[in-house]
Protein backbone atom coordinates (compact mmCIF):
# COMPACT_ATOMS: atom_id res chain seq x y z
CA UNK A 1 0.00 0.00 0.00
CA UNK A 2 1.42 3.41 -0.89
CA UNK A 3 2.59 5.93 1.69
CA UNK A 4 -0.08 8.28 0.45
CA UNK A 5 -2.77 5.69 1.03
CA UNK A 6 -1.37 4.87 4.46
CA UNK A 7 -1.42 8.54 5.41
CA UNK A 8 -5.01 8.83 4.21
CA UNK A 9 -5.95 5.85 6.32
CA UNK A 10 -4.23 7.31 9.34
CA UNK A 11 -5.96 10.62 8.91
CA UNK A 12 -9.28 8.89 8.46
CA UNK A 13 -8.67 6.84 11.59
CA UNK A 14 -7.82 9.98 13.51
CA UNK A 15 -11.05 11.60 12.32
CA UNK A 16 -13.19 8.63 13.21
CA UNK A 17 -11.48 8.01 16.54
CA UNK A 18 -11.76 11.66 17.55
CA UNK A 19 -15.45 11.71 16.66
CA UNK A 20 -15.93 8.49 18.60
CA UNK A 21 -14.21 9.85 21.70
CA UNK A 22 -16.44 12.92 21.58
CA UNK A 23 -19.55 10.79 21.09
CA UNK A 24 -20.07 12.46 17.72
CA UNK A 25 -19.59 9.63 15.27
CA UNK A 26 -22.21 8.92 12.63
CA UNK A 27 -23.84 5.53 12.52
CA UNK A 28 -22.44 4.95 9.08
CA UNK A 29 -18.89 5.41 10.34
CA UNK A 30 -19.08 2.66 12.92
CA UNK A 31 -18.37 -0.21 10.56
CA UNK A 32 -15.47 1.61 8.97
CA UNK A 33 -14.01 2.35 12.39
CA UNK A 34 -14.27 -1.31 13.39
CA UNK A 35 -12.36 -2.21 10.26
CA UNK A 36 -9.64 0.41 10.71
CA UNK A 37 -9.25 -0.08 14.45
CA UNK A 38 -10.01 -3.72 15.16
CA UNK A 39 -8.32 -3.75 18.57
CA UNK A 40 -9.90 -0.41 19.58
CA UNK A 41 -6.51 0.98 20.50
CA UNK A 42 -6.95 4.22 18.55
CA UNK A 43 -10.39 4.81 20.00
CA UNK A 44 -9.13 4.21 23.51
CA UNK A 45 -6.16 6.50 22.98
CA UNK A 46 -8.47 9.33 21.97
CA UNK A 47 -10.88 8.53 24.78
CA UNK A 48 -7.99 8.79 27.22
CA UNK A 49 -7.07 12.20 25.80
CA UNK A 50 -10.66 13.38 26.11
CA UNK A 51 -10.72 12.08 29.69
CA UNK A 52 -7.51 13.97 30.52
CA UNK A 53 -9.04 17.14 29.11
CA UNK A 54 -12.21 16.59 31.08
CA UNK A 55 -10.24 16.07 34.29
CA UNK A 56 -8.18 19.20 33.71
CA UNK A 57 -11.23 21.36 33.08
CA UNK A 58 -13.08 19.87 36.03
CA UNK A 59 -10.17 20.46 38.37
CA UNK A 60 -9.66 23.99 37.15
CA UNK A 61 -13.30 24.93 37.54
CA UNK A 62 -14.92 22.42 39.90
CA UNK A 63 -18.63 22.39 40.65
CA UNK A 64 -19.70 21.75 44.22
CA UNK A 65 -21.66 18.58 44.82
CA UNK A 66 -25.19 18.92 46.18
CA UNK A 67 -25.56 18.17 49.86
CA UNK A 68 -26.29 14.55 50.60
CA UNK A 69 -25.23 13.08 47.26
CA UNK A 70 -22.07 11.53 48.65
CA UNK A 71 -24.04 9.94 51.48
CA UNK A 72 -26.49 8.48 48.97
CA UNK A 73 -23.56 7.05 47.04
CA UNK A 74 -22.21 5.47 50.23
CA UNK A 75 -25.62 4.01 50.98
CA UNK A 76 -25.77 2.42 47.54
CA UNK A 77 -22.62 0.34 48.08
CA UNK A 78 -23.80 -3.28 48.06
CA UNK A 79 -23.56 -5.07 51.38
CA UNK A 80 -21.01 -7.89 51.80
CA UNK A 81 -21.88 -10.95 49.78
CA UNK A 82 -24.76 -9.34 47.95
CA UNK A 83 -22.93 -8.25 44.85
CA UNK A 84 -19.25 -8.74 44.47
CA UNK A 85 -17.85 -6.77 41.60
CA UNK A 86 -16.12 -9.41 39.55
CA UNK A 87 -15.68 -10.63 36.04
CA UNK A 88 -18.63 -12.93 36.57
CA UNK A 89 -20.91 -9.90 36.71
CA UNK A 90 -23.02 -9.40 33.63
CA UNK A 91 -21.26 -7.09 31.25
CA UNK A 92 -22.51 -3.56 31.54
CA UNK A 93 -23.08 -2.25 28.10
CA UNK A 94 -23.95 1.13 26.78
CA UNK A 95 -27.10 1.64 24.79
CA UNK A 96 -27.56 0.53 21.25
CA UNK A 97 -25.91 3.70 19.96
CA UNK A 98 -22.70 2.56 21.54
CA UNK A 99 -22.95 -1.15 21.14
CA UNK A 100 -19.40 -1.69 20.11
CA UNK A 101 -18.06 -0.79 23.50
CA UNK A 102 -18.46 -2.22 26.93
CA UNK A 103 -19.57 0.12 29.63
CA UNK A 104 -16.07 0.55 30.89
CA UNK A 105 -12.64 0.84 29.39
CA UNK A 106 -11.45 -2.63 28.48
CA UNK A 107 -8.33 -2.61 30.54
CA UNK A 108 -8.08 -6.38 30.42
CA UNK A 109 -7.57 -6.24 26.69
CA UNK A 110 -4.42 -7.67 25.20
CA UNK A 111 -1.43 -5.54 26.08
CA UNK A 112 -0.87 -4.73 22.42
CA UNK A 113 -4.27 -3.16 22.16
CA UNK A 114 -3.42 -0.87 25.00
CA UNK A 115 0.01 0.05 23.81
CA UNK A 116 -0.86 3.64 22.86
CA UNK A 117 -2.46 4.24 26.20
CA UNK A 118 0.36 2.49 27.97
CA UNK A 119 2.78 4.92 26.41
CA UNK A 120 0.45 7.79 27.18
CA UNK A 121 0.01 6.73 30.77
CA UNK A 122 3.71 6.18 31.26
CA UNK A 123 4.40 9.62 29.88
CA UNK A 124 1.80 11.21 32.09
CA UNK A 125 3.02 9.31 35.13
CA UNK A 126 6.61 10.34 34.59
CA UNK A 127 5.60 13.93 34.08
CA UNK A 128 3.33 13.86 37.09
CA UNK A 129 6.15 12.43 39.13
CA UNK A 130 8.45 15.22 38.06
CA UNK A 131 5.83 17.85 38.65
CA UNK A 132 4.96 16.47 42.05
CA UNK A 133 8.41 17.18 43.37
CA UNK A 134 8.36 20.01 45.88
CA UNK A 135 8.09 23.22 43.93
CA UNK A 136 10.99 25.63 44.27
CA UNK A 137 10.25 28.60 46.42
CA UNK A 138 8.65 31.28 44.29
CA UNK A 139 10.39 34.63 44.29
CA UNK A 140 8.86 37.19 46.56
CA UNK A 141 6.21 39.09 44.66
CA UNK A 142 4.24 42.19 45.41
CA UNK A 143 0.76 41.35 46.66
CA UNK A 144 -1.78 41.16 43.84
CA UNK A 145 -4.13 44.08 43.49
CA UNK A 146 -7.75 43.54 44.40
CA UNK A 147 -10.44 43.98 41.78
CA UNK A 148 -11.42 47.25 43.40
CA UNK A 149 -7.86 48.52 43.24
CA UNK A 150 -7.56 47.51 39.59
CA UNK A 151 -10.84 49.24 38.81
CA UNK A 152 -9.64 52.41 40.54
CA UNK A 153 -6.39 52.26 38.58
CA UNK A 154 -8.29 51.94 35.30
CA UNK A 155 -10.51 54.88 36.20
CA UNK A 156 -7.49 56.94 37.15
CA UNK A 157 -5.72 56.06 33.90
CA UNK A 158 -8.68 57.43 31.97
CA UNK A 159 -9.41 60.37 34.21
CA UNK A 160 -8.53 62.84 31.47
CA UNK A 161 -10.05 61.17 28.44
CA UNK A 162 -13.39 59.78 27.35
CA UNK A 163 -12.17 56.43 26.08
CA UNK A 164 -13.76 54.44 28.86
CA UNK A 165 -17.32 53.12 28.51
CA UNK A 166 -19.09 53.88 31.76
CA UNK A 167 -22.69 52.76 32.17
CA UNK A 168 -24.97 52.78 35.18
CA UNK A 169 -27.05 49.65 35.65
CA UNK A 170 -30.58 49.47 34.30
CA UNK A 171 -32.51 47.01 36.50
CA UNK A 172 -35.39 44.96 35.12
CA UNK A 173 -38.35 43.37 36.89
CA UNK A 174 -36.44 40.12 37.44
CA UNK A 175 -36.86 38.73 40.98
CA UNK A 176 -33.08 38.69 41.43
CA UNK A 177 -33.30 42.47 41.80
CA UNK A 178 -34.01 42.67 45.51
CA UNK A 179 -33.08 46.21 46.43
CA UNK A 180 -31.88 49.54 45.20
CA UNK A 181 -29.47 48.72 42.41
CA UNK A 182 -26.19 50.53 42.78
CA UNK A 183 -22.93 50.53 40.92
CA UNK A 184 -21.85 50.73 37.33
CA UNK A 185 -19.93 48.96 34.63
CA UNK A 186 -16.73 50.30 33.14
CA UNK A 187 -15.08 48.92 30.02
CA UNK A 188 -11.86 49.80 28.24
CA UNK A 189 -12.22 48.69 24.64
CA UNK A 190 -8.54 49.21 23.90
CA UNK A 191 -7.44 46.61 26.42
CA UNK A 192 -10.60 44.50 26.87
CA UNK A 193 -10.46 45.29 30.57
CA UNK A 194 -13.48 46.16 32.62
CA UNK A 195 -15.14 45.91 36.00
CA UNK A 196 -18.63 45.68 37.38
CA UNK A 197 -19.66 47.24 40.64
CA UNK A 198 -22.99 45.80 41.72
CA UNK A 199 -25.30 46.23 44.67
CA UNK A 200 -28.95 45.28 44.95
CA UNK A 201 -28.91 41.78 43.44
CA UNK A 202 -30.00 38.68 45.34
CA UNK A 203 -27.20 36.83 47.11
CA UNK A 204 -26.82 33.54 45.24
CA UNK A 205 -25.93 30.03 46.33
CA UNK A 206 -23.40 28.96 43.66
CA UNK A 207 -24.71 25.40 43.80
CA UNK A 208 -28.16 26.67 42.85
CA UNK A 209 -27.51 29.39 40.32
CA UNK A 210 -24.91 31.92 39.25
CA UNK A 211 -24.87 35.23 37.47
CA UNK A 212 -23.26 35.54 34.07
CA UNK A 213 -22.26 38.64 32.16
CA UNK A 214 -22.77 38.92 28.40
CA UNK A 215 -21.07 41.47 26.21
CA UNK A 216 -22.88 42.68 23.11
CA UNK A 217 -20.38 43.42 20.39
CA UNK A 218 -21.70 45.50 17.51
CA UNK A 219 -19.22 43.85 15.17
CA UNK A 220 -20.71 40.38 15.70
CA UNK A 221 -23.57 39.02 13.60
CA UNK A 222 -27.18 39.33 14.65
CA UNK A 223 -28.97 36.36 16.11
CA UNK A 224 -32.64 35.76 16.57
CA UNK A 225 -34.29 36.17 19.92
CA UNK A 226 -37.70 37.43 18.92
CA UNK A 227 -38.96 37.64 22.49
CA UNK A 228 -36.77 40.66 22.95
CA UNK A 229 -38.15 42.31 19.81
CA UNK A 230 -37.03 45.86 19.28
CA UNK A 231 -36.35 46.50 22.94
CA UNK A 232 -33.28 48.60 23.41
CA UNK A 233 -32.98 49.13 19.69
CA UNK A 234 -32.92 45.40 19.02
CA UNK A 235 -29.66 45.15 20.88
CA UNK A 236 -30.57 42.03 22.82
CA UNK A 237 -31.09 40.05 19.64
CA UNK A 238 -27.37 40.13 18.97
CA UNK A 239 -24.97 37.31 19.61
CA UNK A 240 -23.17 38.13 22.83
CA UNK A 241 -19.78 37.16 24.18
CA UNK A 242 -19.51 35.40 27.51
CA UNK A 243 -18.14 37.89 30.02
CA UNK A 244 -17.73 35.43 32.88
CA UNK A 245 -19.68 33.83 35.69
CA UNK A 246 -19.82 35.47 39.09
CA UNK A 247 -21.53 35.39 42.46
CA UNK A 248 -23.10 37.99 44.68
CA UNK A 249 -22.25 37.64 48.34
CA UNK A 250 -23.44 39.38 51.44
CA UNK A 251 -20.76 42.04 51.38
CA UNK A 252 -23.09 44.57 49.82
CA UNK A 253 -21.71 46.27 46.74
CA UNK A 254 -19.14 44.01 45.11
CA UNK A 255 -16.51 44.67 42.43
CA UNK A 256 -16.17 41.96 39.78
CA UNK A 257 -13.64 41.89 36.95
CA UNK A 258 -15.07 41.25 33.51
CA UNK A 259 -13.65 38.10 31.96
CA UNK A 260 -14.47 38.00 28.22
CA UNK A 261 -13.93 34.60 26.62
CA UNK A 262 -13.44 36.08 23.16
CA UNK A 263 -11.87 39.27 21.97
CA UNK A 264 -14.35 42.13 22.12
CA UNK A 265 -14.04 44.46 19.17
CA UNK A 266 -16.88 46.87 19.76
CA UNK A 267 -18.62 46.32 23.07
CA UNK A 268 -21.74 48.42 23.11
CA UNK A 269 -23.93 46.90 25.79
CA UNK A 270 -23.84 44.38 28.60
CA UNK A 271 -26.39 42.12 30.25
CA UNK A 272 -26.35 40.08 33.45
CA UNK A 273 -28.32 36.83 33.29
CA UNK A 274 -29.22 34.16 35.84
CA UNK A 275 -27.85 30.77 34.84
CA UNK A 276 -27.21 27.25 36.19
CA UNK A 277 -24.01 26.70 38.20
CA UNK A 278 -20.97 27.18 36.00
CA UNK A 279 -22.84 29.30 33.49
CA UNK A 280 -23.92 28.34 30.01
CA UNK A 281 -22.49 28.53 26.53
CA UNK A 282 -25.70 29.83 25.08
CA UNK A 283 -28.13 31.74 27.24
CA UNK A 284 -31.81 31.84 26.45
CA UNK A 285 -31.82 35.15 28.32
CA UNK A 286 -35.03 34.25 30.08
CA UNK A 287 -33.77 36.01 33.20
CA UNK A 288 -31.94 39.27 32.72
CA UNK A 289 -31.89 41.21 35.99
CA UNK A 290 -29.46 43.92 34.92
CA UNK A 291 -28.47 45.74 31.76
CA UNK A 292 -25.69 48.17 31.15
CA UNK A 293 -26.66 50.00 28.00
CA UNK A 294 -26.11 53.33 26.33
CA UNK A 295 -28.41 56.05 27.66
CA UNK A 296 -31.73 55.82 25.86
CA UNK A 297 -32.73 58.72 23.65
CA UNK B 1 -9.95 16.18 43.06
CA UNK B 2 -8.28 13.53 40.98
CA UNK B 3 -5.92 11.07 42.43
CA UNK B 4 -2.74 11.12 40.42
CA UNK B 5 -0.69 10.85 43.57
CA UNK B 6 -2.95 8.38 45.36
CA UNK B 7 -2.62 4.67 45.80
CA UNK B 8 -5.05 3.05 43.34
CA UNK B 9 -8.15 1.64 44.96
CA UNK B 10 -9.81 -0.15 42.10
CA UNK B 11 -8.03 -3.44 42.70
CA UNK B 12 -9.46 -3.53 46.21
CA UNK B 13 -12.86 -2.45 44.91
CA UNK B 14 -12.75 -5.30 42.40
CA UNK B 15 -12.32 -7.67 45.34
CA UNK B 16 -15.48 -6.33 46.92
CA UNK B 17 -13.78 -4.12 49.51
CA UNK B 18 -16.53 -1.76 50.64
CA UNK B 19 -14.20 0.52 52.53
CA UNK B 20 -12.11 0.95 49.40
CA UNK B 21 -15.29 1.83 47.52
CA UNK B 22 -16.14 4.44 50.15
CA UNK B 23 -12.71 5.96 49.79
CA UNK B 24 -13.00 5.87 46.03
CA UNK B 25 -16.33 7.69 46.20
CA UNK B 26 -14.79 10.32 48.48
CA UNK B 27 -11.88 10.68 46.12
CA UNK B 28 -13.72 10.90 42.83
CA UNK B 29 -17.30 11.98 43.48
CA UNK B 30 -16.33 15.63 43.09
CA UNK B 31 -14.66 14.94 39.76
CA UNK B 32 -17.55 12.82 38.49
CA UNK B 33 -20.09 15.41 39.61
CA UNK B 34 -18.21 18.23 37.89
CA UNK B 35 -18.02 16.26 34.65
CA UNK B 36 -21.68 15.29 34.74
CA UNK B 37 -23.11 18.62 35.82
CA UNK B 38 -21.45 20.51 33.00
CA UNK B 39 -23.30 18.52 30.40
CA UNK B 40 -26.51 17.39 32.05
CA UNK B 41 -28.68 20.40 32.70
CA UNK B 42 -31.19 18.72 35.03
CA UNK B 43 -29.85 18.39 38.55
CA UNK B 44 -32.03 15.35 39.22
CA UNK B 45 -30.84 13.61 36.06
CA UNK B 46 -27.27 14.49 36.97
CA UNK B 47 -27.58 13.00 40.46
CA UNK B 48 -29.11 9.81 39.07
CA UNK B 49 -26.36 9.54 36.51
CA UNK B 50 -23.61 9.95 39.11
CA UNK B 51 -25.10 7.04 41.04
CA UNK B 52 -25.19 4.94 37.87
CA UNK B 53 -21.58 5.79 37.15
CA UNK B 54 -20.38 4.66 40.55
CA UNK B 55 -22.40 1.48 40.20
CA UNK B 56 -20.66 0.97 36.88
CA UNK B 57 -17.25 1.57 38.45
CA UNK B 58 -18.08 -0.94 41.19
CA UNK B 59 -18.97 -3.59 38.64
CA UNK B 60 -16.17 -2.78 36.22
CA UNK B 61 -13.31 -2.30 38.65
CA UNK B 62 -11.82 -5.66 37.75
CA UNK B 63 -11.00 -4.27 34.33
CA UNK B 64 -8.59 -1.78 35.81
CA UNK B 65 -4.89 -2.58 35.49
CA UNK B 66 -2.75 -0.12 37.48
CA UNK B 67 0.28 -0.94 35.38
CA UNK B 68 -1.45 0.44 32.34
CA UNK B 69 -3.13 3.68 33.24
CA UNK B 70 -4.06 6.08 35.97
CA UNK B 71 -7.11 5.49 38.07
CA UNK B 72 -8.60 8.93 37.55
CA UNK B 73 -8.41 8.53 33.77
CA UNK B 74 -10.22 5.19 34.07
CA UNK B 75 -12.93 6.84 36.19
CA UNK B 76 -13.21 9.77 33.76
CA UNK B 77 -13.47 7.44 30.77
CA UNK B 78 -16.35 5.55 32.35
CA UNK B 79 -17.97 8.85 33.24
CA UNK B 80 -17.59 10.20 29.72
CA UNK B 81 -19.16 7.11 28.20
CA UNK B 82 -22.11 7.29 30.54
CA UNK B 83 -22.62 10.98 29.84
CA UNK B 84 -22.49 10.41 26.09
CA UNK B 85 -25.03 7.65 26.51
CA UNK B 86 -27.31 9.86 28.58
CA UNK B 87 -27.09 12.75 26.13
CA UNK B 88 -28.13 10.39 23.36
CA UNK B 89 -31.08 9.25 25.41
CA UNK B 90 -32.36 12.65 26.45
CA UNK B 91 -31.05 14.86 23.69
CA UNK B 92 -28.08 17.14 23.67
CA UNK B 93 -28.18 20.06 26.09
CA UNK B 94 -31.86 20.72 25.39
CA UNK B 95 -32.24 23.60 27.78
CA UNK B 96 -29.12 25.45 26.86
CA UNK B 97 -28.76 25.38 23.13
CA UNK B 98 -32.08 26.30 21.69
CA UNK B 99 -32.00 29.88 20.67
CA UNK B 100 -29.41 32.28 19.54
CA UNK B 101 -26.05 31.02 18.64
CA UNK B 102 -23.28 32.92 20.10
CA UNK B 103 -20.18 32.63 21.67
CA UNK B 104 -17.55 30.40 22.89
CA UNK B 105 -16.17 30.06 26.29
CA UNK B 106 -12.44 29.66 26.28
CA UNK B 107 -11.20 28.58 29.64
CA UNK B 108 -7.56 29.00 30.05
CA UNK B 109 -7.52 32.13 27.96
CA UNK B 110 -4.25 33.95 27.54
CA UNK B 111 -5.20 36.36 30.31
CA UNK B 112 -5.36 33.65 32.94
CA UNK B 113 -2.33 32.59 34.90
CA UNK B 114 -2.41 28.80 34.87
CA UNK B 115 0.07 28.55 37.71
CA UNK B 116 -2.37 30.30 40.00
CA UNK B 117 -5.08 27.72 39.45
CA UNK B 118 -5.72 25.64 42.54
CA UNK B 119 -5.36 22.36 40.74
CA UNK B 120 -3.02 19.44 40.16
CA UNK B 121 0.23 19.68 38.22
CA UNK B 122 -1.17 17.36 35.58
CA UNK B 123 -4.23 19.54 35.03
CA UNK B 124 -1.94 22.55 34.66
CA UNK B 125 0.11 20.63 32.14
CA UNK B 126 -2.99 19.79 30.11
CA UNK B 127 -4.06 23.43 30.27
CA UNK B 128 -0.65 24.53 29.06
CA UNK B 129 -0.99 22.16 26.13
CA UNK B 130 -4.42 23.57 25.37
CA UNK B 131 -3.12 27.09 25.50
CA UNK B 132 -0.51 26.20 22.91
CA UNK B 133 -3.19 25.32 20.38
CA UNK B 134 -4.58 27.72 17.82
CA UNK B 135 -7.50 29.60 19.38
CA UNK B 136 -10.08 28.06 17.04
CA UNK B 137 -8.94 24.56 17.92
CA UNK B 138 -8.94 25.31 21.61
CA UNK B 139 -12.38 26.82 21.28
CA UNK B 140 -13.91 23.83 19.50
CA UNK B 141 -12.32 21.40 21.95
CA UNK B 142 -13.69 23.30 24.90
CA UNK B 143 -17.18 23.49 23.46
CA UNK B 144 -17.16 19.77 22.69
CA UNK B 145 -15.37 18.47 25.77
CA UNK B 146 -16.58 20.80 28.48
CA UNK B 147 -20.04 21.63 27.24
CA UNK B 148 -20.79 18.53 25.20
CA UNK B 149 -21.89 20.42 22.11
CA UNK B 150 -22.29 18.65 18.78
CA UNK B 151 -20.47 19.64 15.60
CA UNK B 152 -23.51 21.51 14.34
CA UNK B 153 -24.04 23.29 17.63
CA UNK B 154 -20.43 24.40 17.67
CA UNK B 155 -20.79 25.61 14.09
CA UNK B 156 -23.86 27.60 15.01
CA UNK B 157 -22.27 28.90 18.17
CA UNK B 158 -19.05 30.09 16.56
CA UNK B 159 -20.23 30.91 13.06
CA UNK B 160 -17.65 28.52 11.58
CA UNK B 161 -18.63 26.21 8.71
CA UNK B 162 -19.46 22.67 9.83
CA UNK B 163 -16.52 21.15 8.00
CA UNK B 164 -14.16 23.61 9.64
CA UNK B 165 -15.50 22.73 13.06
CA UNK B 166 -14.95 19.03 12.43
CA UNK B 167 -11.43 19.65 11.19
CA UNK B 168 -10.51 21.86 14.14
CA UNK B 169 -11.88 19.39 16.66
CA UNK B 170 -10.29 16.32 15.12
CA UNK B 171 -6.90 17.90 14.48
CA UNK B 172 -7.01 19.67 17.80
CA UNK B 173 -7.60 16.46 19.72
CA UNK B 174 -4.84 14.73 17.80
CA UNK B 175 -2.53 17.64 18.53
CA UNK B 176 -3.33 17.39 22.24
CA UNK B 177 -2.72 13.66 22.10
CA UNK B 178 0.71 14.06 20.59
CA UNK B 179 1.66 16.99 22.81
CA UNK B 180 0.67 15.11 25.95
CA UNK B 181 2.45 12.00 24.77
CA UNK B 182 5.37 12.96 22.57
CA UNK B 183 6.44 9.35 22.16
CA UNK B 184 3.31 8.70 20.18
CA UNK B 185 4.10 11.32 17.59
CA UNK B 186 7.48 9.76 16.96
CA UNK B 187 6.19 6.39 15.86
CA UNK B 188 2.52 7.13 15.23
CA UNK B 189 1.48 4.25 17.45
CA UNK B 190 -2.22 4.27 18.10
CA UNK B 191 -3.32 5.86 14.88
CA UNK B 192 -1.76 3.58 12.31
CA UNK B 193 -4.00 0.72 11.30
Amino acid sequence: MSDHRNRELSERLIDLSADYAMGLQDHGDQQELEHLDPDKSARQAFEAVAAELDIAYAETDPIDMPAGLQERLFAAIPSPGSSKPAAAQPELRLTSDHTDVAGSPQMHSPRGAWFPWLVAAASLAVTAGVLLQPAPQAPQQAPALTAAEKRDALLEAHANDEDLLRYAWTPTGDPAVVGQVTGELIWDEATDEGYMTIGGLEVNDPTEFQYQLWIFDASRPLGELPQHGDAFGGLLTQRPIDGGVFDINEDGEVVIPIDPKLMVKQGVAFAVTVEPPGGVVVSDRSRVPLLAIPPQG
Amino acid sequence: MSGNDHTPLLTEVANGDQEAMRTLIKRYSGLVWSLVRRKISSQNDAEDLVQEIFADIWKSAHRYDPSIGSEDTFVAMITRRRIIDQIRRIGRSPTQVTLDAPNARIACSENEDIERFDTTPNAKRVMRVLRSLRPERRQTIELAVVHGLSHSQIAESTGMPLGTVKAHLRRGLDEVRTLLNPQLSADSKGVTP
